[in-house]
């Protein structure tokens, strides 16, 4: 049995509209949105980190417009308390009890803007639930509801008025992606075109949840070979062993570089992982994850480049 | 400039190091100013690699070339020779890595610093210049090692490991070719002397000659004893005869050449094997006297022992002598006549007392001892003498009374020569040392020694020793004992109480002595013993050679197996290898994939810049890909075979 490679395949279609759609309004940046949705078929937390005006929060609200989910936004300042986020216990006088009002965070998509300028503590509340799926408030632990994903939005570390967020809670993220400039031709369109917040608004649902999730289900089938696994393992190893990098990728990367790519493989039409598309999902996955030694002459600008460059494919 | 890349600031560094290793010991050898064109040769190159300047022009290059030459062949005199022969080649190495335009270029100076390496041994063979060679052409090959990098610099790790082990990897082949190569008679290196500038006995003795010597602690010879070694005071290792007394020197005289002594032995003879070190001399030592001369050597009338060629390498040859003899006893007056003529114009005291002595005392026995009485009561043994003048024996015998063996020998020959009674002057050892390890007696270049033998009636030559008389304890226990500490090592020997110091001395002795009679000595006749020891018949150098090649062959086949066993513990997947063959198959096209490249990133690259050939190779592609990623089902390993048929009959052209 052989497979056809090289040929354009065809995509599940509501895929493709999603796609499509969002890059009607968010010009020039197609392959940043399909890396945005690779996230999402991974059922990974997207960071996406940019210089201010750039449409980071345009891409997450185009999102998850198209895909017809429940969004709230919140935006995150220094003042942010936890509560402000997970919800408060207010005291009914008629029941005689104290009642839960759920915070935003009880939605499938969260809109987490400029992350990076609230308290690590407001921080810490958003990212323990982006890891247990579930939120503890007066005692009692809550479910979230299904699918839960968040997108959060930061300015670059060195900005004025920002808490980084420290290593654990960027590893929570499944990829963290930048938008960058838009190109001459894109950045024309978008001057001369329509707001794009009248676009947002006139958006219409791409894609269904079931079509999600389903979506969802099918990334997981997809077939890893046991030379991909090597390869992931080569990956991994490597950045341990190196005297690049303060500190190696952790487990959890790995499953997530895996998860990635084969999400990326779905995405391309493929029911097998190749190790193209771990290549092409690292500078996301990974990207965060490493941090450079930047004492001594070495001065690595791209981490993930360098990683993939050093490992040759077993 | 083409590729230049190999050529790096460090690679660059580390090749002048290496030769810089290599040349160092023969700096002391060369004229200053070669010396110094090497200097300014590795510095002109570190700038340009340094600074990424471009080397000189070719004109140029020969222009210093050419004056360099010229200036060698003015400094030497001529082309050829050991000397002139390892300056120019340190010469054209230096000059050749100003040439160096690309890592080809790099590739001469390297190998022509393995052969400078070998150029050391021509002028001294001792273990710790086998060893400085090791570190040498380790180095050697670090460098090389550096130059044969791909696109990243190599770090000090991983340059000297992996070169150690490759010198290490050689050392059973070093070996087999060590023992099994045909030895021609000599050693290798054994060239054209340009100049006689070792220590030892010379043919000429004037005052200060051998007290000069006395403070060498070079080895001179070294001698087994097949049973007890003799008493010291019977240690005399005759050297040089000296006959002709000339003024203030005393000299051989030409006397004819003998293949056998005549005389009379008294006592038991003794074997011994003496390992002498080479002096260029033609002259070979023995015990007073030896009953037949060894292989290529003969003697003279005057009993001295010669070898047919200037000893120029270590040379080792089986003894007997006999330390109680009579000789000489029947020589007329014809004969004896050389040894009564002395130089009348000087030492007029001197010839003057000896005459006056012979009339108080016509006896010889009896003159002879009065005067040794004499010497006994008047005269001082020491290493520093006084300087003499003109007359140098009057000067000696009258006034100062100080001196050294020569002194003694010198002066009681010309006086019985004087008083009529024939006496000569022989040079040579006395003593030695006994290495408590290897029960070898060492002799060294201190225990060099003077002394006379005179002729009586009936009795023939007899053995005087004038020294003796002056200062017994210097025959009785040896040099070291009677004066003392003489030179570093003994100072530390006798520093030491325990004993362990000289012990690290006689072991670092027996090391020699084990390394120059394995490595340097081992010549034809040491080669033929070995190989016999081995259980080998009938050696000659058609036996040798052949099994010469078959060691070659099982050290290279166990070689072989070794790295054929290490592959297939690493072997990689059949896939994989089938794959790699598409991949170098595919690379002859141009378009080469990098290890970190996947399948289908490579077919697409090679669909921008091939695309026939990638249309071509799709299928196979394809079959890769589904047989390494995809879920397949089936039988994988008849796939497996069928794909690496395909990939076979695969043709790039």
């Amino acid at each position: 049995m052989s497979v056809s490679l090289f040929e354009k395949q065809s995509v599940h279609s509501p895929l493709a509209t999603v796609l499509q759609r969002a890059g009607e309004i968010i010009l020039g940046k197609d392959q940043q949105i399909k890396m945005a949705m690779c996230c999402i078929l991974a059922r990974g937390h997207l960071l996406i980190e940019d210089v201010p005006g750039v449409g980071k929060t345009t891409l997450s609200h185009v999102l998850a417009s198209l895909l017809g989910l429940q969004y709230q936004r919140i935006q995150f300042t220094s003042d942010l308390l936890p509560a402000d986020v997970v919800g408060v216990s207010i005291f009914d006088r008629e029941t005689s009890t104290f009642r839960f009002h759920p915070g935003p965070i009880f939605s499938q998509v969260i809109l987490a803007d400029e992350i990076n300028r609230a308290s690590p503590k407001a921080q810490s509340a958003l990212l323990e639930a982006m890891e247990e799926h579930q939120v503890t408030a007066d005692g009692e632990t809550m479910k979230l509801p299904e699918p839960f994903f968040v997108i959060a939005t930061q300015n670059p570390a060195h900005h004025i008025g920002t808490f980084p967020l420290p290593e654990s809670q960027l590893d929570r993220f499944l990829m963290r992606i930048k938008l960058g400039y838009p190109d001459k031709a894109a950045e024309r369109a978008l001057l001369k075109g329509v707001d794009r917040r009248d676009l947002i608004a006139r958006i219409t649902t791409a894609m269904s949840v079931k079509e999600l999730a389903s979506l969802q289900e099918e990334v997981t089938k997809v077939f890893v070979s046991d030379a991909l696994v090597d390869y992931v393992q080569a990956l991994i190893l490597h950045t341990r062993d190196s005297a690049h990098f303060e500190m190696g990728l952790s487990p959890r990367a790995g499953l997530a570089l895996l998860r990635a790519a084969q999400s990326w493989a779905l995405m391309s039409g493929r029911n097998q992982v190749l190790p193209e598309d771990v290549q092409t999902v690292a500078p996301a996955v990974v990207g965060h994850r490493l941090r450079p030694v930047t004492n001594g002459d070495i001065k690595i600008l791209d981490p993930a480049q360098e990683l993939i460059r050093a490992v040759p494919i077993p | 400039m083409l590729n230049q890349s190999a050529l790096t600031l460090a690679n660059i560094t580390w090749l002048l190091a290496a030769m810089a290793f290599v040349v160092a010991p023969h700096v002391a050898r060369l004229p200053i100013w070669v010396s110094l064109v090497c200097v300014a040769a590795g510095a002109w190159r570190w700038w340009i690699a340094r600074h990424a300047l471009r080397v000189p022009p070719w004109w140029w290059m020969g222009l210093i070339a050419l004056a360099v030459a010229t200036g060698a062949r003015m400094e030497y005199g001529r082309w050829f020779g050991r000397e002139v022969g390892v300056a120019l080649l340190i010469i054209m190495l230096c000059l050749k890595i100003l040439e160096m335009r690309m890592k080809r270029d790099a590739m001469i100076p390297i190998f022509m610093g393995f052969f400078l390496a070998m150029t050391n041994f021509m002028y001294s063979q001792t273990i710790l210049m086998g060893l400085y060679m090791f570190i040498c052409v380790w180095i050697f090959i670090a460098a090389l090692i550096g130059f044969n990098r791909i696109n990243t610099e190599a770090t000090l790790k991983e340059r000297l490991v992996p070169a150690g082990w490759l010198l290490l990897q050689a050392i059973p082949m070093m070996l087999v070719l060590f023992f099994l190569f045909p030895r021609l008679s000599g050693a290798l290196w054994s060239m054209p002397q340009d100049e006689s500038s070792r220590t030892g006995l010379s043919d000429t003795m004037s005052p200060g000659d051998i007290s000069k010597l006395s403070v060498s602690e070079a080895v001179a010879f070294r001698v087994e004893f097949d049973g007890a070694v003799p008493q010291t005071e019977d240690l005399y290792w005759r050297g040089p005869v000296l006959g002709e007394q000339d003024g203030r020197a005393w000299r051989m005289y030409p006397v004819a050449t003998r293949t056998k002594l005549n005389y009379v032995p008294q006592g038991t003879s003794i074997h011994y094997r003496v390992t002498l070190q080479p002096h260029n001399k033609p002259w070979l030592f023995a015990l007073d006297l030896p009953a037949a001369a060894p292989e290529d050597a003969y003697f003279l009338a005057d009993f001295q022992l010669r070898s047919r060629t200037p000893v120029t390498n270590l040379k080792a040859y089986d003894i007997t002598s006999h330390l109680r003899y009579t000789v000489g006893a029947e020589l007329g007056a014809k004969e004896l006549q050389p040894y009564l003529n002395y130089d009348a114009r000087l030492n007029p005291r001197t010839i003057a007392y000896g005459k006056q002595l012979r009339q108080d005392i016509p006896e010889p026995k009896a003159l002879v001892e009065a005067l040794l009485a004499r010497y006994n009561k008047e005269f001082d043994y020491t290493l520093q003498p006084p300087r003499l003048g003109a007359n140098p024996v009057d000067e000696f015998f009258f006034d100062t009374k100080k001196g050294f063996c020569e002194h003694y020998a010198g002066s009681f020959v010309l006086l019985l020569r004087a008083a009529g009674i024939p006496a000569r002057v022989v040079t040579g050892y006395q003593g030695g040392e006994i290495n408590p390890i290897t029960r070898q007696l060492v002799v060294r270049q201190a225990e060099a020694h003077a002394w006379s033998e005179v002729w009586f009636t009936d009795l023939g030559w007899v053995r005087v020793d004038p020294t003796f008389a002056v200062s017994p304890l210097r025959i009785n226990r040896g040099m070291s004992e009677a004066f003392g500490p003489i030179g570093v090592m003994n100072t530390l020997i006798d520093a030491d109480k325990l004993g362990l110091l000289r012990q690290i001395a006689f072991s670092w002795d027996a090391m020699n002595t084990q390394w120059n009679r394995w490595v340097v000595g081992f010549s034809q006749d040491r080669q033929r013993d070995f190989l016999e020891g081995l259980g080998m018949r009938d050696v000659d150098w058609r036996s040798i050679a052949i099994w010469l090649i078959a060691g070659v062959f099982a050290t290279g086949g166990v070689a072989g197996m070794f790295l054929y066993v290490r592959a297939l513990h690493t072997r990689k997947e059949p896939i994989v290898a089938v794959y790699e063959r598409l991949c170098s198959k595919l690379a002859k096209t141009g378009v080469e994939r990098a290890p970190h490249e996947g399948p289908v990133d490579y077919w697409q690259r090679l669909q921008q810049i091939q695309p026939k050939m990638a249309q071509k190779a799709a299928p196979l592609f394809e079959t890769y890909v589904a047989l390494r990623y995809a879920a397949s089902g089936g039988e994988p390993k008849r796939n497996v075979r069928d794909f690496a048929w395909r990939v076979r009959r695969f043709r790039v052209a």
